[in-house]
């Protein structure tokens, strides 16, 4: 054939192939035995799926050891919202999804598309029914080619055994807020995890949650799990997160819970007496029948004054903390909680963040003051009412804001009283004169002593209770005022200084004094424990997870410490403890004893009278279970059509040393001698007898259709009694429990 | 064979150089190195197929596990019949034959964008129930007999001007019907297979620059005439820049769909690399492999077949096919160069440009050094029509060796 050019060309052809040859042998080679690490990495990060294993949460038990959180294992079933952005897509998959969660492809476009979808976080995948059957995840499992992009999701569901009771205390869980991610993301949290956003559940987040293990697999390109890696890189065992155990009683906490429910609702029935018909002496049923008071909210709460441990804490309204455990619609949200603005929103803990004027309350704290600076003189009986029962300011100018002259509360005289006299009559010209001759002492001692003294007992600063959110309240003094007038809530010229008014004013709990019904109830404690203020608990201890019992006290891993003093919140509690000696300690005991009791206070000016809420604990069995108290009526200054603040705070218990100190708050319920209370009366007369309380039962599944936030319990028939409860009828309808969902 | 076919009229030359074979019957003077290659190759081909499906098979479908096999061995043995055929008649007759072969095939090409089915976006195929057929496959075969016959001359001397003419316009036909399907990879084993013979066929340089020139400026301007779907584009583009992200606005509607397909096909790549270097020295063992039983690359048996031999059977399998391949293209170059005549010489110069491309360009792409498309590994990857052709063309250059000392 050819000549030589032809052979040439072909060994150019063959120089050709033996080159692209060698390009392949070295590439391969380059690829099988020198492999760069990068290209093996970054295509191996896209074959492994990182699962993580979610801890089972710690579980919180009450003093006795009654699980009222504990944990369900639940399966959700979830689609990568990628899989279903296109509507072709979405249909094809939903068509066949319906049936196999029995539900209709409208539910689940309604989820996707429709209202529902702002219950679910866009950023993660779409739920579309949780809770399924083990059956039905393994069938979607195992045909993950069929369903693309749906994934089962397992995680521990929260349940309250016995929601809503201590749902305030407990509080519930959320999911994680834009603002937090970033803190949370760093401490190993996922977008979908959810944490405690109330109570409890917030406070011991950390001691809760546990630690969450992962496993990572190799997946196929359709996501499913080809094998599962070995070795500690790969697979981490979560670790579940310890018990908290409470302090809370949750026997006595149903009974508060109750008690001020019913009581507030027995409170909004009443109705003036009618009107009678023009000339005539019937009453004119035509007349409408406002109510008398709107007793919209309240507290309660039961403390253990030796140890400072909560035995029970009610906030009313009460709401139940398992509406949190699946989405809300907004509309239902507003329904069952109220728009932002309502003030008696059942969402806050009122125990810990309600702030109130405690009225006669106060009292006690002013004769602390004025004996400890001697303004005060127990068996004195100074003249504090001129001829007409009026107090007069000493030196009192023109210019004084809030006038010269002040009344006793409903007009009453009562003459020239001992100090235990005042305290169980609560007079006021008393306290006023107090008031003036310690704003005077201050000027003198170049110290507002009133007010040391009220922080001395914890006012003013938070107790330091293991709850989130608390308020410190405040104490009135010439900087408060300032900041007051400069953010407009009180007018210029009262906050140019602080007045020998204000100070008459603080003396009688009214003004600006704001406290909590925990700080109140903590600093009453001081008076029956000698002194020490404690910060107040709701956490006893904390427990290992799965302890074999939780009823009694093994493996307790450590109690927390209940310390005698915290320096806390802004203002420093400069001493460990109060100074109360038997000379300033007893004759108040002896006042606060006689406020609940028929001891009779004459004078020459004024007729008898009782304590002030001799009336209501008429019949008490005081040898069994003495208590000492002290009513309190807080006019609310701020809204001029609003009732008065109904408060009562007592200590009692059987022995020598009082063991309980409850504290009751009712809004907007009128005279503290009669609301609140009967209240405290009722909860002593249950505590006399612990074995008393009624039995706490799990409770029935909510009711997502009820319009109540929360449905309590019943008050045994026995139980209503002590309220005076009547009628019957009047009683269930107030009370709701016989149509739950229609009377509000 | 010793039937009247016109070859053999002109019996053996008087004073040839006496070979080893020459105590062979006529029927058994085959290349046998290059037989023996090629069985060896078919056979790994079947074991690849199987290994590549077992698996998956195995699992939703066993009572076929051995479907591909099966499907696989019947054109392999229609092509082994073919290559039979092709060995006994005398070569040189082809010649003449050849002008009819490649219309047949042209003509077909034609019909199969009108009657043909589309897959992967190429209208490519016959659909004939039971099986399918790639007319380009035999197109290809047609092109190098149908070139070699055109440029052919035995007279020494560069290629005339009408020659070079003639080869272009056979060139230019069938790829231009083979862009219409489109398929770019097929059509540039054309273009291979005709720079090859041209070359050898002392073309002058500047044609095959011109050559080369015109190649490249219709696949430029394929690109950007949007004549290809962004996704072929991106399969062309892959091993250039395998993270580019970069999407041109102006290309059709459904952006997101494109996209993912875009991405699908970059990932796809940068996965079968990976499946090269997970399988090391000996792979992962038959039927093995995390990476292509894991469906993150698709055609694990066709297009992919050499990343899921080489995750598999590891260095060694991988070894032993491009070994195997070289041991082919080396016998072929060396039958070329034993060709008593330029048709023959061309033939094998042609078929060795064919299968070299072919491998090169299958597992260049299979290891992220080319660019990614549709063209199978010979005799190894999934596909009839390809096994068939390839079959021939061998029985081709092994006609052209057992008639080498035939003189013209």
């Amino acid at each position: 054939m050819a000549g030589e050019t032809s052979g040439l060309r072909l060994s150019v052809l063959l120089l050709v192939v033996l080159g692209l040859f060698a390009a392949m042998f070295s590439r391969l080679w380059f690829l099988e035995v020198a492999a760069p690490p990068d290209l093996i990495r970054q295509v191996q990060e896209k074959r492994i799926k990182t699962v993580q294993l979610p801890a089972m949460r710690g579980r919180i038990v009450d003093r006795d050891g009654r699980i009222l959180a504990d944990n369900r294992r639940v399966l959700s079933i979830v689609v990568d919202r990628k899989a279903i952005q296109r509507k072709a897509d979405r249909t094809e998959l939903y068509k066949r999804m319906a049936g196999v969660l029995q539900t209709s492809v409208e539910d689940l476009e309604d989820r996707t598309t429709g209202k529902s979808s702002e219950l679910y976080e866009p950023v993660l995948p779409l739920p579309l029914a949780e809770d399924v059957s083990e059956e039905q995840a393994a069938f979607l499992r195992e045909r993950a080619e069929d369903f693309p992009g749906v994934d089962v999701q397992e995680s521990w569901q929260r349940v309250y055994r016995y929601a809503p009771l201590a749902s305030s205390v407990i509080g519930y869980l959320g999911r994680i807020s834009e603002k937090e991610w970033p803190t949370l993301k760093a401490n190993g949290y996922l977008l979908s995890d959810t944490l405690g956003k109330a109570g409890v559940e917030q406070q011991y987040e950390d001691n809760l949650r546990g630690k969450p293990g992962f496993a990572r697999f190799e997946i196929d390109a359709a996501g499913r799990p080809l094998r599962a890696l070995e070795g500690a890189d790969n697979r981490q065992e979560p670790v579940a997160g310890q018990d908290v155990q409470l302090t809370v009683d949750l026997r006595i906490q149903q009974y508060a819970e109750q008690v001020l429910d019913a009581e507030l609702r027995k409170r909004r029935l009443e109705r003036p007496p009618r009107p009678l018909k023009p000339g005539t002496a019937d009453p004119d049923p035509t007349q409408p029948l406002k109510p008398l008071f709107p007793a919209g909210a309240g507290s309660l709460v039961v403390l253990e004054p030796s140890s400072g441990e909560v035995l029970a804490m009610a906030s009313n309204p009460p709401y139940d903390n398992r509406w949190f455990g699946a989405p809300l619609s907004k509309p239902k949200f507003q329904q069952l909680f109220g728009s932002g603005n309502n003030p008696n929103t059942p969402l806050i803990n009122r125990v810990i963040t309600g702030q109130y004027q405690i009225g006669s309350n106060m009292k006690v704290f002013t004769s602390v003051a004025g004996m400890r600076y001697g303004t005060l003189n127990p068996l004195d009986q100074p003249q504090v009412e001129n001829s007409k029962g009026l107090y007069v300011i000493p030196n009192c100018s023109t210019g004084e804001p809030s006038g010269c002259f002040r009344r006793n509360s409903g007009g009453f005289r009562y003459g020239s009283p001992t100090l235990t006299e005042a305290l169980t009559v609560s007079s006021d010209t008393y306290f006023y004169d107090q008031g003036a001759k310690l704003y005077d002492k201050g000027r003198e001692l170049g110290a507002p002593v009133l007010q040391n003294e009220l922080r001395s007992f914890g006012l003013g600063a938070a107790s330091g209770v293991d709850l989130p959110d608390e308020s410190s309240g405040y104490v009135p003094d010439a900087a408060l005022k300032k900041k007051l007038a400069d953010r407009g809530v009180i007018s210029k010229r009262e906050g140019s200084g602080y007045f020998i008014g204000d100070n008459i004013n603080l003396a009688v709990g009214q003004g600006l004094l704001s406290v909590t019904p925990l700080q109140l109830a903590n600093a009453y404690a001081t008076f029956a424990n000698g002194g020490t203020l404690r910060e107040p608990r709701v956490a006893y201890g904390l427990r290992e997870p799965g302890g074999a019992s939780l009823k009694g006290q093994p493996n307790v891993l450590n109690v927390i410490d209940t310390p005698a003093v915290k320096a806390l919140g802004p203002v420093p509690r400069e001493q460990p403890q109060i100074d109360l000696p038997d000379a300033i300690r007893t004759p108040i005991l002896e006042g606060l004893k006689g406020v609940s009791q028929d001891f009779s206070v004459c004078s020459k000016d004024a007729p008898c009278r009782g304590g002030t809420a001799f009336d209501t604990f008429r019949g008490y069995n005081w040898d069994a279970f003495p208590i000492w108290g002290k009513t309190g009526t807080a006019q609310d200054v701020t809204q001029a059509d609003q009732k008065d603040d109904s408060l009562y705070s007592a200590f009692g218990g059987g022995g020598d040393t009082p063991q309980y100190q409850v504290t009751a708050v009712l809004e907007d319920s009128g005279f503290g001698s009669s609301a609140a209370a009967l209240t405290v009366r009722c909860m002593f007369t249950k505590l006399a007898d612990r074995s008393s309380f009624a039995d706490v039962k799990p409770s029935d599944p909510l009711n997502r259709n009820q319009t109540r936030a929360a449905i309590l319990p019943r008050l045994t028939d026995e139980d209503q009694q002590c309220l005076h409860v009547i009628d019957q009828q009047i009683y269930d309808a107030a009370f709701g429990t016989k149509s739950a969902g229609k009377v509000e | 064979m010793a039937t009247a076919l016109p070859g053999s009229k002109l019996g053996l030359p008087k004073n040839r150089i006496a070979t080893t074979d020459d105590a062979l019957p006529r029927l058994l003077r085959w290349d046998w190195t290059l037989l023996g290659a090629t069985v060896a190759l078919c056979a790994f081909g079947l074991v690849a197929v199987h290994s590549a499906q077992w698996k998956r098979l195995h699992e939703n479908d066993p009572a076929n596990l051995y479907y591909y096999v099966q499907h696989q061995a019947v054109p392999m043995a229609i092509g082994a019949l073919g290559m039979l055929v092709f060995m006994a008649l005398d070569y040189r007759q082809l010649k003449a034959l050849a002008p009819r072969l490649y219309a047949g095939t042209t003509i077909m090409l034609g019909l199969v964008l009108v009657l043909g089915t589309k897959r992967n976006g190429s209208r490519a195929w016959f659909d004939l129930g039971s099986f399918t057929l790639q007319p380009s496959e035999f197109a290809k075969l047609t092109m190098v007999l149908g070139l070699a016959a055109v440029v052919s001359n035995d007279r020494d001397g560069p290629l005339s001007y009408a020659r070079f003419v003639g080869a272009l316009i056979t060139l230019g036909v069938p790829v231009g019907l083979i862009m219409l399907q489109p398929d770019l990879g097929t059509a540039s084993t054309f273009i291979v297979v005709a720079m090859a013979v041209l070359l050898v066929a002392r073309a002058r340089f500047w044609h095959i620059l011109l050559i080369t020139l015109l190649s490249a400026v219709t696949v430029v301007a394929l690109v950007k005439t949007e004549f290809l779907a962004p996704y072929q584009v991106a399969r062309l583009t892959s091993f250039v820049d395998p993270s580019a992200k970069k999407i041109d606005s102006s290309w059709p509607k459904d952006k997101q769909r494109q996209e993912e397909l875009i991405n699908a096909v970059r990932e796809e790549v940068r996965f079968a690399q990976q499946a090269v270097s997970l399988g090391g020295l000996h792979g992962q063992g038959f039927a093995q492999g995390i990476t292509m039983n894991g469906g993150y690359v698709h055609e694990t048996n066709t297009d992919f077949i050499f990343a899921n031999i080489a995750e598999q059977f590891g260095l060694v399998g991988a070894g032993v096919i491009l070994g195997l391949y070289l041991i082919i293209l080396l016998r072929i170059m060396r039958i070329a160069q034993l060709a008593n005549n330029a048709f023959g010489t061309l033939i094998c110069a042609g078929g060795g440009a064919l299968l070299v491309w072919h491998v090169f360009e299958n597992v260049g792409m299979n290891m992220g050094i080319m660019p990614v498309t549709g063209i199978p590994l010979p005799l190894v990857s999934y596909g009839g029509s390809s096994a068939i052709a390839f079959l021939w063309l061998l029985g081709f250059v092994q006609n052209v060796y057992r008639r080498r000392d035939a003189r013209d």
